[in-house]
Formats: structure tokens, C-alpha cells, sequence
């Protein structure tokens, strides 16, 4: 049915040109004008402002940790879930709760607390620095706070996935002799997997963007820890608005394209949860 | 995180599938490590760290240091400008997205996703790329003096392109679920856009806009790095409290830093305990309604059965002081409503071609049809609800085609009842008489003289949510009466409930309405209904009317041969018709509507009751068939035979003095002969 609504419910274009006139402003201009001031730049110096073995190194660890960040959590993430949907146990409740932390903290406090908690004298640190694990200040530092910025996303895809599963097919695979690691790999992980890879999705595309909690834990060295967003920061502090603009056209065509493989993503796993 | 309606219905469903204790055991501590380690000892850390020099330490490192004072106090101001922004955002988008559908809705919807993907920091830069000195707008805003850029407006601008999409993805699969039954349940009632927002559609979403602002709030005095970029660090001017906390950090004032992300820390877990507590909320909520959608329809059939209506033996048209009645001018005989030429497409499909229909003033007219037939469509269009694209609608003579639901003084009854689910049955029926700002002595007054009319005087402050389905049903009859309308429609009114309350409401309002006497349209796809209820019957098939007619009418007389299919239980033969006559295999009968030589297929009905059953042939007309079963245990009995000339089974019913007079068994060959054919030549294709 189409536009059934429209004419009987009223304020269709009021709330509608009020959300295009909003998004507009905030959104659209802004935008426009970041695409505007790196086209400003001639191409050979908009190649030399964006692939610099500076630029190229921040790209590489921005993706980088962020693949590992949300590949680590399609493990941890699918526990996570399985347990809070599987099994009851005292405190359910309040893990189900903490889940969503990383949500709510804000990201600031994450690398305020990450930092301190891997060095040589914090809680864990006291522990891995001596067997020679740098939580603090490294590359895997960067992977240790996206893993935890990344962690609800993944939780939250598979969980719903899970509860909805129909109990009848491992019913069925166990009466048609298969074991519980059987069942488990052939018959509950091929039925989660569109929910894990749009939760896996979601975690990278947030670890992408991340800057508050990575510039705590990381440290920042130019080619060695220093993440792509931060280059945008070295470039507005010393005035170089084009070549910021020039490198941010790269994150926002790299996080678009994220955005629309999402979406489809998310259409695909509904056309296969069906 | 949206709230997870699908989980509350298996949330007690136990796995007949487990792991041993030992697997499972270890699952959950692997679990319970993972989770504290990433996420509950970095929590507990944080509260450590500010407390560890003691309370004094914590309190001077917040109230006595001026620049983080100040943070605190920039962060309460920017915080909460950016949330009201992104509530009227929120609620503004999700009307328009979740209640319309328009083109580019789907990429409207992926747009409020934006700022997930986009790094904060390009956030912040777009900013400045506009509102900067080097800015687009630099100049200009220089010359006037205006501050945006490392000033308060710019962090509310960067805080609310970050936190934009949070109230309205909310609400967006929130008020999809809620469905727009109960807004346009409101408009046919008479409800303004402002009535529909504040009593409505705010009372229904009001938990999950309360949740969205709060996670919207908790964000927006958070973030991090949209707002570094817009701010300029100013100490005591421009820095927000997360701001604070990274310059303390790399001051290495491990106190004033821990002490201020401690207090961010307990919104985080605020923002957290009310998401749980609406959710458990909203779980219930869900449980209560899963439970009311299993009740025991048939408990109110009795209520029903009990209170006979006691007005009913008064003469029709003589209305006590107590009854609604209608409206006096309409008591001049003439049309109460008609459709003429009416047409309406969707897309390419369509859904009434041409219809034409009359319904006099007063009358009770059932619009029958299977689903597809148009016949809601039509009803919708009648009330308003729907708009033909060509045609027209008249209401006592004038033209009411382009009237609005609200202006037409229709009352509708919707199929699944569209109760608002937050107020009383007493705020349910007197919606109509709100809106149009009746006086409150007065909605009390009719308010009661309604409910007593449906017989729920006891129940005026219970909770739709406590009524059982014919209760309901009720509710939403009186409230859609209440406003005193001229018409009064009705969708699909039984639908939904259980054959035996379906049965006792129907007699129910046929008896109310020989009370009161108004112009009503009703739309069923049961037979039975429709000709129990009815004064006239409208049979409609892919758009088009094929018959209308009294009751008797049309059961005695089908005029074709869909009606005569749709109106079921009959018994169906092929044969052929040539000059003059019927050739039903070893049947043959007289046709004079076809005298024409050319042979064509026909196919002839014959019901149940309209065959005869005998152990001897007669004539030519008799069909040889064996009996199959036989039912006894009612008023006809009920006899299947098997017409091996055929090929189908028959189904034939006998008066009990004929059934023991004839002495039939089981496997018994027998003759059957029709007292009564109905042949229609095919022309017409299911």
C-alpha cells in the first residue's frame, strides 16, 4: 500500500521538511563544503597532502587495528552472547548490563583508564609487562581499547539472532546423531553468521573513526602509533586546512563506503533470517 | 541500543539442547574473564583512582580547581542544548519516516546513520571549514563579530551532528512496531495534529524518547573528538569536561583527571541502569499483552447472553431520554451515504473499479467479499480514511469526497479494535467529545449512556489491556458512537474473535442497531454474518460489485456464478448447454436462457438441501452413488455419497423423518436427483 497514510495522519510535511531543512544544515552543507576545500587543492597536491609514508602508515594501523579489534570480538562477542542467551547464573542481569558500557562511557574515560591500567605498575600491567607484553603505548594498546569500544555491537547483533533460533533444528541435528560441537559448527554458526558479520561490521566502521580513547592509550608517534584522525588534528594545528580537509575526504569516502556496505549487510541477513 | 522486543517472548523457553555442566561452567567464567577484564575492572579502576587519596583529595580536585569547574559547568550548558535539538530532530523524523512512506525514505534512513561512520574529528572539521577563520562563512561571521569556532556555539553544533541519530533510531522501529492504528483510529474520532502528538503518540513512546535523550545526553557529554576540534582548548573558556580530563592527563594530574572521568563515569552507569529499567519495563509491558491476546474470549459471550438488551422490545424509532439518537434532521427519509463511480489503484494493482452503491438513511449494509475484493478499500474511502483516485463520496446529498476523516462525522470501528492502549475505557470513549471540546458535565453524561448501551457500566476506569476481546470490541463500538456520528462503519468487527462470542455479538448489534438507527456500512467476509446482520448485502469481487441485494435475495437468487461459489457450501457439476438445454452427464433439464445451437461448458449448482435421496431411480434425471458417511448428530442429517459419473463426492441433507424412513447404511447404492438446479454458463474464471 502505498501512501495510504498521507493524506489521513497529519504533519507529512512539517516533520519531513523539517528533518530534510535539519540534516541540510547540519549535515549536508558541512559536508559539501569539507568535498569543496579539498577540491580546492590541484590533484598532485592533494596525492602528495593524503599519501605521505606518514599518512600511509596512520592508514595502515587505522585499519589495521581495527580489523583486528572487531575480528577479536566476532570470538568474544559470540561468547558473550551465547552465554547471556544460553545459560542462567547469578549476576545475569548485571552482565547483561555491563555489555553496554562502551557504549555509554565516554570514550575519553576508556583511554584515560586503558593507559593506566597496562602500564608497569597498573592493575594489569603489573602482571604482562613483566612476561614482555606492552599494553600501554603500542599498537596493541590501540587493539586492547577498540576491542572494547567494538564489544556491544557484536553482543548486541548475535544476541536477538540467537534467542530467535528455533530450537527444533538442533533438536534435529541431535537426533540425527550429530554432537553438540557438530551442531554447533554446522547447524547454529552458518544460521548466525549474517548477524556476526553486520555486528562485525558495525565494530570496524566504529574503530575506524575512534579518536578520543586512541589518543589516550597510544601515545601518537609519527609511522609508529599514530592513527589517521590524528593527522587531521597535526594538520588544523598548524593551519594546513586543505591538506585537512584532503585527508578527511579520504575517511569520509572510506566511512561511506562502510555505511552502504552496512546497509547492505543488514538487508541481506533479514532476507536470509527469513 | 534499541530495545529488543523480539526476545521478550522466548525469554522463559528453556533449551531442550545443553552442553554438559563442566562446558557450561567454563563458558560462562570465559565469559565472565572476557567482560571483566575489558569492561569491569577498567570500570572499578576509574572509581579507584579518584577515591584512592581520599574524599578531600576528590572534592578539591573538582570544586576547587576554577578550569575544571568551569569544564563542568560548559558541559551542563552544551549538553543539553544539543539534546533538545536532536528530541525535536528525533520525534520530527520518526513521524515522517515511520508514519509515511515517500521516495527516498530509505535513504533518508541511512542518512541518520551518518554519524556512526564518520570520525568524530572530520566532524569537528567540517566545522571549522565553515564557521572557521579560513572558513567559507570566516569572514563574514568576523565582521559581525559573531564567535562560533572555539566558542560555546560551535561545540553545541559539533555535539549535535555527533549525537543527532540517537532519539530518532529509538523511536523509528518503536513507533514502527506500535503500528498507526490507534493516530488513525484518533483522526476518524476528530483529533487535531496536536491532540494526536500529545495524547496519542507521546503517551505511547513516551519510554523509549525517554531512553533515546538519555543515551542522547550521556553521548553528548562525552564526546570527544568532534568537540577537541571545534574548541581550541581554551582552558576555562571552551574545554568540556572530557576535554578536562585529556589536558589533567597530560598535565600527569592523575587525581584531577580520575576525579572527573569518575563523575562521567556515573552517568555512563545511570544512562545504563535506566536502559535496564525501561527495558524490564517494556518486557512486561509486552508479557501482559502476549497474556491478554490468549484470554478466554468466550467468558463475555455469557455477559452478553445474560443481559439481554432490555430496551429492545420498544418500538424502533422511540428513543428514552438515556439513548443516543441520531441527529434529527437525518430522520427525513433519503440516502445516507453514496459511492459513485468510484475507482483506486495501488500502484498497478486494482482495488475498485467503478463501484457504485446507495445505502439509504438508516439502513445496515454488509459488504461481502473475499480478501482482495476491495471491500475495506472501499470502506476506508467512505470514512475518509482513504482517497479515491476518481469518483465520488456523498453524505446525505452533498459531496463529501474531499472532506477529511476528522470533517466527515463517520464513526469506525477498526478490525483489531485500536484502543488507546493508555487510557481508561472511560478516556477511550469520551476521545471524540475531548477533541471537540464538549463540556465535562456533559462527556461524563454521555460517556455512561453509552457504556450502558454496550453494557460496560462497571468497567469505565479498567484498562483496555484488562478487557477480553469482546469487551474490547464493544469499548471501541461506543467509542466510535460516542461523538454522535452520522454514519457509522465497521471493519471487519468480528474478526477477531473466537466463533462463539462472534455469534452472540453479531445478534447484538443487529439488535442495536434496529435501536438507534444509523446509517451503517459493514465489511465481512463471512457469509453468515453478513446475511444474520444485514438489511442489504453488497457482494464484491476484484474490485467490482457482482450483486447486490436482501439477504433472501441473493441466497435464493445468486446472480452469477461467483456468488453462487462464494457463498459456499454447494455442490458443483460440469456438463453442457445446447439448444435450450442442460446436459449435466446422466441429469438433463430444460434451459431456455440458452437456446442457441452452439454447445458450451456450464457449471450447475445444486445445494445440499436442494438434493433428493431415494433407492429407486426416477426418471432421467437420477444419479447413481454410493453413500460414504453419514452424520446424523443434528437437526438435517447430513449424508456425503461418492458420483463415480463425476467422479466427486456429494454432500446432500435429509430431514430425520427422511433419513429413518429410507434406512441408509453406510456403502448403500443409491439414487440422487436434484429438486432444485442453478446452471451458469462459464464465463468466468476463479
Amino acid at each position: 500500500m502505498i501512501d495510504v497514510n498521507r493524506r489521513v495522519l497529519p504533519g507529512f510535511r512539517l516533520s519531513l521538511g523539517y528533518t530534510l531543512l535539519y540534516l541540510t544544515l547540519l549535515v549536508l552543507i558541512p559536508l559539501t563544503a569539507c568535498f569543496l576545500k579539498a577540491a580546492a587543492l590541484p590533484l598532485h597536491e592533494f596525492v602528495a597532502a593524503v599519501w605521505t609514508p606518514r599518512a600511509r602508515a596512520a592508514y595502515a594501523l587505522t585499519f589495521g587495528a581495527s580489523f583486528a579489534a572487531a575480528f577479536a570480538n566476532i570470538f568474544l562477542g559470540v561468547l558473550v552472547a551465547w552465554v547471556l542467551v544460553r545459560y542462567e547464573f547469578p549476576f545475569k542481569r548485571l552482565f547483561d548490563t555491563l555489555v553496554d558500557l562502551p557504549i555509554a562511557l565516554p570514550t575519553a574515560v576508556a583511554g584515560l583508564v586503558y593507559s593506566s591500567l597496562y602500564v608497569k605498575a597498573g592493575w594489569l600491567g603489573r602482571f604482562l609487562v613483566p612476561i614482555g607484553i606492552q599494553g600501554s603505548y603500542s599498537r596493541l594498546a590501540i587493539v586492547l581499547v577498540l576491542t572494547f569500544i567494538g564489544l556491544p555491537f557484536v553482543v548486541r547483533a548475535v544476541q536477538p539472532v540467537l534467542d530467535n533460533l528455533d530450537a527444533e533444528i538442533e533438536e534435529a541435528a541431535a537426533c540425527l546423531g550429530a554432537t553438540r560441537g557438530q551442531t554447533f559448527t554446522r547447524v547454529i554458526a552458518p544460521s548466525l553468521l549474517p548477524a556476526i558479520v553486520t555486528g562485525f561490521a558495525l565494530a570496524f566502521a566504529r574503530g575506524l573513526g575512534e579518536y578520543g580513547s586512541v589518543v589516550f592509550v597510544s601515545g601518537n608517534m609519527p609511522l609508529k602509533t599514530e592513527i589517521a584522525p590524528v593527522l587531521i588534528v597535526a594538520a588544523l594545528e598548524e593551519f594546513r586546512y586543505r591538506e585537512a580537509a584532503a585527508i578527511a575526504v579520504v575517511l569520509l569516502v572510506a566511512s561511506l563506503t562502510m555505511l552502504v556496505l552496512i546497509n547492505l549487510l543488514e538487508r541481506w541477513s533479514k532476507g536470509n533470517g527469513n | 541500543m534499541a530495545i529488543d522486543i523480539t526476545s521478550a517472548a522466548t525469554l522463559t523457553r528453556r533449551r531442550a539442547q545443553e552442553e554438559s555442566a563442566i562446558i557450561r561452567w567454563g563458558l560462562i567464567g570465559l565469559a565472565t574473564v572476557v567482560l571483566g577484564v575489558l569492561v569491569l575492572i577498567p570500570l572499578v579502576n576509574v572509581f579507584y583512582e579518584a577515591f584512592a587519596r581520599g574524599p578531600r583529595v576528590y572534592w578539591d580536585a573538582l570544586f576547587n580547581d576554577p578550569d575544571t569547574l568551569s569544564a563542568i559547568l560548559l558541559t551542563l550548558r552544551v549538553a543539553p542544548a544539543a539534546v533538545v535539538l536532536n528530541l525535536i530532530f528525533g520525534v520530527m523524523a520518526a513521524w515522517a519516516i515511520a508514519r509515511f512512506r515517500f521516495p527516498g525514505r530509505t535513504l533518508l534512513t541511512a542518512m541518520i546513520d551518518l554519524p556512526f561512520a564518520v570520525s568524530p574529528v572530520v566532524a569537528g572539521l567540517i566545522f571549522v571549514l565553515i564557521f572557521g577563520l579560513q572558513g567559507y562563512f570566516g569572514p563574514w561571521l568576523r565582521a559581525h563579530d559573531i564567535k562560533i569556532i572555539f566558542a560555546t556555539p560551535g561545540l553545541i553544533l559539533a555535539t549535535s551532528f555527533v549525537t543527532f541519530p540517537f532519539v530518532a533510531r529509538e523511536l523509528i522501529p518503536l513507533m514502527e512496531a506500535i503500528g498507526p492504528e490507534e493516530e488513525t483510529a484518533a483522526v476518524s474520532l476528530g483529533a487535531r495534529a496536536w491532540h494526536l502528538l500529545r495524547r496519542v503518540t507521546l503517551p505511547n513512546i513516551k519510554w523509549g524518547l525517554l531512553y533515546g535523550v538519555i543515551l542522547c545526553n550521556a553521548r553528548a557529554m562525552g564526546e570527544f573528538g568532534a568537540v577537541y576540534v571545534v574548541s581550541g582548548h581554551i582552558a576555562g573558556r571552551t574545554d568540556t569536561m572530557p576535554l578536562r580530563v585529556e589536558k589533567l592527563f597530560q598535565e600527569y594530574n592523575t587525581a584531577g583527571s580520575f576525579a572527573l572521568a569518575s563523575l562521567l563515569s556515573s552517568l555512563a552507569l545511570v544512562t545504563l541502569i535506566v536502559k535496564t529499567a525501561l527495558e524490564w519495563k517494556t518486557r512486561t509491558e509486552l508479557r501482559s499483552r502476549l497474556r491478554e491476546s490468549l484470554l478466554d474470549d468466550s467468558t463475555d459471550a455469557e455477559a452478553i447472553v445474560r443481559t439481554p438488551h432490555q430496551r429492545t422490545t420498544r418500538s424502533s424509532g422511540h428513543y428514552g431520554a438515556n439513548q443516543p439518537r441520531p441527529d434529527r434532521r437525518e430522520e427525513k427519509p433519503g440516502l445516507g451515504i453514496s459511492v459513485k463511480n468510484v475507482t483506486k489503484r495501488f500502484g498497478s494493482f486494482v482495488a475498485l473499479n467503478d463501484v457504485s452503491i446507495e445505502v439509504p438513511h438508516g439502513e445496515l449494509l454488509a459488504l461481502l467479499g473475499p480478501s482482495g475484493s476491495g471491500k475495506t478499500t472501499l470502506l476506508r474511502i467512505i470514512a475518509g480514511l482513504d482517497v479515491p483516485d476518481s469518483g465520488s463520496i456523498l453524505y446525505q446529498d452533498e459531496d463529501a469526497t474531499h472532506r477529511s476523516a476528522r470533517d466527515r462525522n463517520v464513526g469506525f470501528v477498526f478490525q483489531h479494535y485500536a484502543l488507546f492502549r493508555h487510557m481508561s475505557v472511560f478516556e477511550n470513549v469520551a476521545f471524540g467529545l475531548r477533541v471537540r471540546k464538549w463540556k465535562e458535565p456533559r462527556i461524563r453524561e454521555r460517556v455512561h449512556e453509552l457504556l450502558s448501551l454496550v453494557q460496560l457500566e462497571g468497567l469505565a476506569q479498567q484498562a483496555p489491556s484488562q478487557l477480553s476481546g469482546g469487551q474490547r470490541q464493544r469499548v471501541a463500538l461506543a467509542r466510535a458512537l460516542a461523538a454522535e456520528p452520522k454514519v457509522l462503519l465497521l471493519d471487519e468487527p468480528f474478526g477477531a474473535l473466537d466463533a462463539k462470542v462472534r455469534k452472540e455479538l453479531r445478534s447484538w448489534l443487529r439488535k442495536l442497531h434496529d435501536e438507534i438507527h444509523i446509517t451503517s456500512v459493514f465489511v465481512t467476509h463471512d457469509q453468515e454474518e453478513a446475511f444474520e446482520v444485514s438489511d442489504r448485502v453488497v457482494v464484491m469481487n476484484h474490485g467490482r460489485i457482482e450483486q447486490q441485494g436482501a439477504p433472501e435475495e441473493v441466497f435464493e437468487h445468486p446472480a452469477n456464478a461467483f456468488v453462487m461459489d462464494f457463498l459456499g457450501n454447494v455442490n458443483v457439476f460440469h456438463g453442457r448447454v445446447e439448444g435450450g438445454r442442460a446436459l449435466l452427464g446422466s441429469f438433463e433439464m430444460a434451459y431456455p436462457d440458452y437456446p442457441h445451437d452452439e454447445s458450451r461448458p456450464v457449471r450447475a449448482y445444486v445445494r445440499p438441501h436442494e438434493l433428493e435421496i431415494d433407492r429407486i431411480p426416477r426418471g432421467r434425471s437420477s444419479l447413481k452413488a454410493d453413500v460414504l458417511r453419514i452424520n446424523a448428530a443434528s437437526a438435517a442429517v447430513k449424508v456425503e455419497l461418492f458420483a463415480k459419473e463425476f467422479g466427486v463426492p456429494l454432500n446432500v441433507e435429509l430431514t430425520q423423518e427422511r433419513y429413518s424412513k429410507l434406512q441408509l447404511k453406510t456403502g448403500d447404492a443409491v439414487f440422487v436427483f436434484p429438486k432444485r438446479v442453478r446452471v451458469f454458463v462459464e464465463d468466468y474464471q476463479i
